[in-house]
């Protein structure tokens, strides 16, 4: 009974979304791709600034969200209703962003990891032992360097999709 | 021996043409109305028009159906026109 009345709230919030006009203004091609390069900016900049100064931190995060959810509404959350809320072009152009999505994290992760490996391998040729003490802020950053990416990734992908055609 | 098999670069795959804009337009009938009739976004009869998405089989029929047109008339591969 819950569920379904959850269903039709969301039913008629998509359908509200999919017939809104009113964020034109960021669904062109300069306006998607502005956004998506300045959430892009926060998603990288949100752990560093969360590593030195907390408060700092949660300010760019603030940003970052709201540059998510106006990306969501521009794009009409096509990267991500469930399928029975989208026509059968958009769950094409859903699952395709979504490989696009993979390869940005796969890039943005993977440099992560071969400096990570990087750093360890030099401590080890000094013979020195690499010892990490952490602060929650420092925890805070290193969470948002894995939240921000992922969270933005299939909507940027969609955006600058968008922004080629 | 693999050479020469498998899916064509997507920049060679046929086209689908169709006729949906003049058949639309013909019976006074609005992009919102044809993509209310078979439930899809009114964006995605654009993309349909335009010959930037092709649609599945199903929708195919259904739209042609709306048209009240055979489906082989308001469809066509690109070859066949040329």
């Amino acid at each position: 009974m819950t569920n379904t009345k959850k269903e039709d709230k969301t039913a008629l919030r998509v359908e509200k979304l999919m017939q809104d006009t009113k964020w034109e203004w960021a669904r062109t091609t300069t306006s998607l791709r502005v956004i998506s390069f300045a959430a892009i900016a926060f998603a990288v900049s949100t752990p560093i600034a969360f590593w030195f100064e907390n408060i700092a931190g949660i300010a760019f995060a603030l940003i970052l969200l709201v540059l998510f959810s106006v990306l969501r509404v521009a794009l009409r959350d096509v990267a991500d209703l469930p399928d029975r809320y989208l026509d059968e072009r958009q769950r094409t152009v859903r699952n395709a962003i979504y490989l696009k999505a993979y390869q940005y994290l796969a890039g943005f992760f993977g440099l992560i990891t071969i400096a990570i490996f990087v750093t360890g391998l030099v401590a080890d040729v000094s013979d020195q032992n690499l010892t990490v003490e952490l602060s929650f802020d420092q925890i805070s950053a290193l969470a948002w360097l894995f939240v921000g990416p992922i969270m933005i990734a299939p909507n940027v992908a969609l955006a600058l999709s968008k922004g080629t055609k | 021996m693999l050479l020469g098999m498998g899916r064509k670069p997507k920049d060679q795959e046929k086209r689908v043409l169709n006729r949906i804009e003049e058949l639309r337009l013909a019976k006074g009938v609005s992009r919102q109305d044809l993509a209310d009739a078979v439930g899809v976004h009114y964006q995605t009869v654009g993309y349909i028009e335009r010959g930037e998405y092709s649609p599945s089989l199903v929708l195919a029929f259904q739209i042609a159906k709306e048209l009240q047109t055979p489906v082989e008339d308001v469809f066509s591969l690109e070859e066949e026109e040329n």
